[in-house]
């Protein structure tokens, strides 16, 4: 186990570093462009040159490579381009913003979706199971725009009890998260509760669960003791693994509804040409996918008995 | 349990089903997979239930236990279980019975444990949840019932997980959880059939043991005739979704009245006799599905004895044959056949001269690396350890000869057969076909030619034939691809000849392989194999997964063809009885290595090697009148990456002398100029053994 | 196999023999109800699509600058009647919703093809071909799996230079591709021991004959329903990046973008956001529920 545990952090490691090179290849592959950036589109190519020469550009690039990924690795992030202020404590700040959001709409989806998954795989064919698969279908099929638009629409707009935009200019307020979490729970809800679904409906027809019924087992404990940790180990791994995708549905949701967060920022970012915002938010992206990987693997390996031992 | 209880058992049957009739709802409409089925059980009595795939019997037993799904459901018709209708009960009485007072053992044993729980926990819950015992005393039985299923250190075993654990332990587990509350009736259905033989005999040893020890009540069902006769005392012979017989064992097995059962007796090879003593008679047509059953008797269409007007009309009930207590048989004309007069023209397996050598193996190996990646093995040096696969084989194959590789699971047969194909390359020694060296030639560089020289026919009829293709083509591609015919007409000419080759008609060429059955496709799949210019056919257990009743034909076909085009088959195969009957001689296998080889006869009588006494001991006969000395052997096979030292069998050997059979590898000794064993026993001993299986007076037709 | 004589000789052509199995493949998809009301879904957007030339519409493009007031039903000046009103241009939103589902739908079927195209072919050479192809080709698919999907659009179109349908079809492909392998590998790992391959194999076939001709084959009821539901996500993915204003590039209708120029509006903007939203959600619904339907009728079999 802790082999396997070690193998995989050096994997993602190796992951990793290949993607950070491949951001460094794409940000700063063409130096007098960086330059361009720093100094502004009206700059003059010898301001330029100059520039470069003093911030130490005329090192090899897998030199300058590894400088910069130790200068990420120590905080060193530089200053912003388009707000002039160090990137670190900005970039932090709209993180924890996002952080608040992302938690709470994994949380909620996570509860929302195994429950009603697991009860609708249970019991399969049955009302609850149409209605909750119905209802699953319906809103994978409503992209975060859509949604975000739909719900606006009835809520913003026609019985005017919610706010439209969620960008805090009167300090942090609850009630202008509903609509943003409403929106990526929904979404999210239905892949989750009919991966959950189909999972546990495979598990409550397998050999095993008959077994435990003919031994004579309450219903109850063959489902909560045979089949639910069976059942959990598929979407428990693809979950943790889509937090991947939460992140651009949050970049949607964040422009929708002016949300001060780390998606909008990176989107600005990208936009306007923020290099080092958007190097930092890049990288920062990169490293939650990355730790979400390895996190799903070993979970993965640590629900499964099978890999744990063998 | 005092007296007056057991006295009140004695008088009323464990089970008992009546006028049992059962049917699955599918989308074609509602299907009668069981019709008017009647079973008593005893108690401390073992009936056997045996019948092809798709004859009813798993129903049966899922009907028991009240556990038909869905879409399944009991038309009409009771199960009593101590005099009580299951079919009544409800969800709670039904589960207090579960578990308690009936049991059930699977055929997939890897399947049925919970792959995710400890067998501890699996095996404790029952008595916590029957009997409410406390945890430690739960415990404890759970630890008494492993060791009397004879798995050694039940401590250990109780914190392991299922995947932990062989085939044959699983089983072992899933008996003992059967046992655990005592049940009255033990349902076990197919229980061995996922196993290697020499491990069913210890678990067809342990299940005999349980009748006797508790006086359970058995219902074995199997799909083979001698597992039943091993085990059980009265016996239900079963034919799409009906009992057509049923009887005591010697009853059924020595006087069979019904023509099914007797065609079913017919095409089962007994490895007592020979082929030309006792010719394989197969039951001609194929079982009807469950939707389009003839009218009256079921097995009219197939039977020799129909007769127009008398077996077609209405349906045929059970009838009681006079003198003969508790025998009964759905036949209409159980009285009017004269079994004595009846003698079918069995399948014909001709001689054949052999000819010259064709395949050489001398001394070859295949060994597999395992690189060991750990930080541990790095920093050491990294050790490697190898897989010996096949670990120095040498024999030959002669024109129009069939040679059989009798081995187990891990035995290395499936290696040889990969490494001749050329799908791996030898890691050492020479593979000759007719004089050319191929042994380090992979198949991409063998020319189409020598390609079609050495072909290969596959187990699972399931999988031999690619699912998107229809049939003709893929015959053809072969044609084409050997260079056996160009053009369009002429390639579609010579599958049609492939066709009448394997006795198909032509108009299957069209048709997709899911439109043909079991046997059909492993006709295909011979058809594809002798399609080139074959010298060489290495059968791969061609007809292990097929019903009893096709296994004969298709045989008997595999054999016809050989012997027109004069080819060296090599036959691969666990089944003694089905070796016995094809083969002209027998090269024996364990753990890469081979430890006997010789002709069929002498591999069939005395001397043995212990391990090959001990797979002739395995083989159930359904034969009443053989004895078998009875060997089981112990322990688990071990693990090909870490062979034990000596002798690869000394783990597990019966007749081990001592120290030499772990330090030194066995001597091979010459019984005779093709026979010869490789094992430390003395010659006498060898030469004073006895043989295992005894056959008794030639049965006489009833 | 289409030789006349022969035909005749076995009473079944094989070319009808297909189009038969394709006509029970759509009486067996009866049988799904859901799987009927998606394909009604898709087809109303694909015939949409397809008729959008000769259908009675008014020039998506055309501005009628008496009716930039949004969301009011109303008539042009030259008599024109806009059924959904018109945006903020006095665009009629009706003409452009078709118009746009056009867009939509062209650059999604073309980016999931190529995405298919790539992903596929590596899946079926790592799945069947194995040890260090596998090794080198699933590291490289875990790498762009890594790679936050929103954040490499931005990057892909960003630095690619602006938005286009090349850089879109580009980025759906470098974003989707590693998924699509993934399956098809797992698929293919799953057939490759089977012992028609061994058959294969063992009569001297080419690999590449059997990973196409062998392999492919068989795998293509579970590849159909993803691309069934695949060509959701993309078209969602491409309504999207038009929202963000990183997709197709104005001025050609698409929904993304339709709603991306309502919302500033607020309040007003509503009627015009609305339409795209159902569209967009409609579409994917019937594809989605196609897809169910599918494997419903596939698992039956």
């Amino acid at each position: 186990m802790t082999k396997l545990f070690f193998r995989r952090l050096l994997s993602i490691a190796l992951i990793g570093l290949v993607i950070s090179f491949l951001l460094f290849l794409i940000f700063e592959s063409d130096k007098l462009e960086v330059a361009g950036k720093v100094l502004g589109a009206y700059s003059l190519p010898e301001q330029r040159l100059l520039w470069l020469e003093q911030n130490g550009y005329d090192e090899p690039f897998l030199l300058r490579y590894f400088q910069w990924l130790g200068k990420f690795l120590l905080g060193d992030w530089g200053v912003s381009l388009q707000y002039d202020t160090p990137v670190r404590p900005y970039l932090m700040d709209q993180l924890k913003n996002t952080a608040i959001l992302g938690g709470l709409v994994f949380s909620l989806t996570l509860v929302f979706s195994l429950v009603l998954g697991v009860l609708s795989g249970v019991f399969e064919g049955r009302m609850t199971d149409r209605l909750v698969s119905g209802f699953a279908v319906l809103t994978t099929s409503v992209p975060e725009f859509a949604s975000a638009t739909l719900l606006a629409a009835v809520f913003v707009f026609w019985l005017g009890i919610l706010p439209g935009t969620s960008s805090f200019q009167d300090g942090f307020r609850w009630i202008e998260l509903v609509l943003p979490v409403t929106v990526l729970v929904i979404y999210n809800f239905g892949y989750y509760t009919r991966m959950t679904r189909a999972s546990m409906a495979e598990v409550m027809t397998s050999q095993y669960v008959r077994t435990a019924i003919l031994k004579g087992m309450r219903f109850r404990r063959v489902v909560l003791n045979h089949a639910l940790r069976n059942a959990l180990i598929a979407p428990f791994t693809v979950m943790v693994l889509q937090l991947n995708y939460l992140l651009s549905g949050v970049i949607v949701v964040e422009v929708f509804f002016g949300y001060k967060g780390f998606g909008k920022m990176l989107y600005d970012a990208a936009l306007f040409g923020d290099l080092y915002v958007l190097e930092a938010a890049t990288m920062i992206a990169v490293a939650i996918a990355v730790m979400s990987q390895f996190i799903s693997d070993v979970g993965y390996a640590l629900l499964n008995p099978r890999i744990r031992f063998s | 349990m005092s007296t007056s209880d057991q006295r009140l058992r004695s008088q009323q049957p464990v089970l008992e089903c009546k006028d049992l009739c059962l049917s699955y709802d599918t989308r074609g409409g509602e299907v009668e997979a069981v019709v008017d089925f009647n079973l008593s059980i005893m108690p401390g009595e073992a009936v056997g239930l045996v019948g092809e795939s798709g004859c009813g019997k798993s129903t049966v037993a899922l009907a028991i236990m009240q556990y038909l799904g869905r879409n399944g459901s009991v038309v009409s018709g009771e199960i009593n279980f101590m005099g009580r209708n299951l079919c009544a009960m409800n969800e709670a009485e039904l589960r207090r019975i579960r578990g308690k007072e009936i049991a059930m053992v699977y055929q997939e044993p890897m399947a049925s444990l919970n792959p995710s729980m400890k067998i501890g926990k699996q095996l404790i819950e029952v008595p916590m949840r029957h009997e409410g015992l406390s945890f430690d005393k739960a415990y404890k039985r759970a630890v008494t019932l492993l060791d009397e299923v004879n798995l050694s250190d039940p401590d250990m075993m109780m914190k392991r997980f299922p995947h932990q654990l062989s085939g044959g332990q699983q089983q072992r587990v899933l008996i003992a959880m059967a046992l655990l509350s005592r049940p009255k009736l033990l349902l076990l259905d197919e229980p061995t059939t996922a196993l290697d033989v020499t491990v069913e005999a210890g678990i067809v040893d342990l299940i005999r043991g349980i009748a006797k020890k508790y006086g359970t009540s058995l219902l074995y069902i199997s799909h083979n005739l001698g597992l039943i006769l091993e085990t059980c005392d009265r016996i239900t012979v079963m034919y799409s979704g009906q009992a057509v017989e049923r009887g005591s064992i010697k009853q059924v097995f020595d006087q069979m009245r019904h023509p099914y059962t007797r065609g079913l007796f017919s095409s089962i090879p007994l490895p007592g006799a020979d082929r030309h003593e006792h010719p394989l008679v197969p039951i001609r047509g194929q079982l009807p599905l469950p939707q389009s059953r003839p009218k009256g008797c079921y097995f009219s269409p197939r039977c020799d004895f129909a007769k127009k007007g008398v077996c077609d009309q209405e349906q045929i009930s059970m009838q009681a044959i006079a003198g003969r207590q508790g025998h009964v048989v759905r036949c209409a004309r159980y009285n009017e056949i004269d079994w004595a007069k009846y003698k079918p023209e069995g399948l014909k397996h001709p001689v054949s001269q052999r000819g010259g050598e064709v395949l050489v193996v001398d001394n070859m190996k295949k060994y597999y690396e395992i690189k060991d990646r750990s930080l541990r093995a790095l920093l050491r040096g990294g050790k490697t350890r190898y897989i010996k696969a096949n670990d120095g084989l040498s024999f030959s194959a002669h024109e129009a000869e069939t040679v059989a590789i009798v081995g187990e699971t891990g035995c290395g047969k499936s290696t040889l057969a990969k490494v001749l194909m050329g799908l791996e390359c030898a890691t050492e020694g020479r593979i000759e076909v007719k004089g050319k060296n191929i042994a380090d030639l992979p198949v991409q560089q063998r020319n189409p030619q020598m390609i079609g020289t050495l072909q290969i026919v596959f187990q699972n009829p399931f999988e031999t034939l690619n699912p998107s293709y229809s049939v003709g083509s893929q015959v053809e591609r072969v044609l084409k691809k050997f260079g056996i015919a160009r053009g369009r007409a002429e390639t579609r000419r010579k599958m049609h000849e492939m066709l009448d080759l394997v006795k198909l008609p032509r108009a299957f060429a069209t048709r997709k392989p899911r439109q043909l059955s079991g046997g059909q496709k492993q006709r295909i799949g011979i058809a594809r194999a002798f399609a080139g210019d074959t010298a060489v056919i290495v059968a791969d257990e061609p007809v292990s997964a097929l019903d009893v009743s096709v296994q004969a034909s298709v045989t008997a076909l595999l054999s016809d063809i050989q012997h027109k085009k004069r080819t060296t088959l090599l036959f691969i195969s666990h089944d003694l009885s089905l070796v016995r009957y094809l083969s002209d001689r027998v090269l024996v296998m364990y753990l890469g290595r081979i430890v006997e080889k010789g002709t069929t006869e002498e591999i069939f009588s005395p001397p043995y090697h212990p391990y090959t006494e001990a797979l002739l001991s395995a083989v159930p006969i359904a034969d009443t009148s053989v004895t078998k000395k009875r060997i089981v052997l112990k322990g688990e096979l071990p693990s090909p990456s870490n062979p034990p030292s000596g002798c690869p069998f000394q783990t597990r050997c019966p007749r081990k002398i001592g120290k030499i059979c772990e330090t030194e590898p066995p001597p091979i000794k010459e019984i005779s100029a093709s026979h010869s064993v490789a094992c430390h026993l003395e010659d006498d001993v060898l030469r004073a053994m006895e043989p295992v299986i005894e056959m008794g007076k030639a049965k006489t037709a009833a | 196999m289409t030789e006349k004589t022969d035909d005749e000789e076995t009473g079944v052509a094989p070319q009808s023999s297909r189009l038969l199995g394709l006509w029970r493949g759509m009486t067996l998809l009866r049988e799904s109800r859901i799987g009927m009301v998606g394909l009604a879904l898709v087809m109303f957007w694909i015939l949409l699509s397809i008729f959008a030339p000769i259908l009675p519409l008014i020039d998506p493009l055309q501005q009628y600058a008496c009716c930039t007031q949004l969301g009011v039903n109303s008539h042009g000046d030259g008599g024109e009647f806009f059924l959904l009103g018109t945006d903020d241009r006095g665009r009629d939103i009706l003409s452009r919703l078709v118009w746009g589902g056009r867009l939509v739908l062209f650059w999604s079927a073309f980016a999931m093809f190529v995405a298919y195209i790539v992903g596929g072919s590596m899946g079926l050479v790592a799945g069947y071909l194995g040890r260090w192809w596998d090794g080198v080709l699933s590291f490289l698919a875990n790498v762009l799996l890594s790679f936050p999907v929103m954040v490499m659009y931005l990057l892909v179109i960003t630095y690619l230079g602006g938005a286009s349908g090349a850089n879109v079809v580009f980025a759906v492909t470098f974003a989707t591709a590693p998924a699509i392998f993934r399956i098809v590998r797992g698929l293919i790992l799953d057939i490759r021991a089977r012992d028609y391959v061994f058959a294969a194999q063992v009569r001297g076939e080419h690999p590449i004959r059997i990973m196409l001709v062998e392999l492919l084959p068989n795998v293509r009821g579970p590849l159909i329903v993803d691309m069934c539901l695949r060509l959701g996500y993309t078209t969602i993915t491409i309504a999207l990046l038009g929202y963000l204003g990183i997709g197709l590039p104005p001025p050609s209708p698409n929904w993304g973008t339709m709603i991306a120029d309502a919302q500033q509006f607020g309040h007003f903007g509503v009627n015009a956001m609305l339409w795209p939203a159902i569209a967009i959600s409609t579409l994917v619904l019937g594809l989605n529920l196609f897809a169910d339907g599918l494997r419903e009728v596939s698992l039956r079999d």
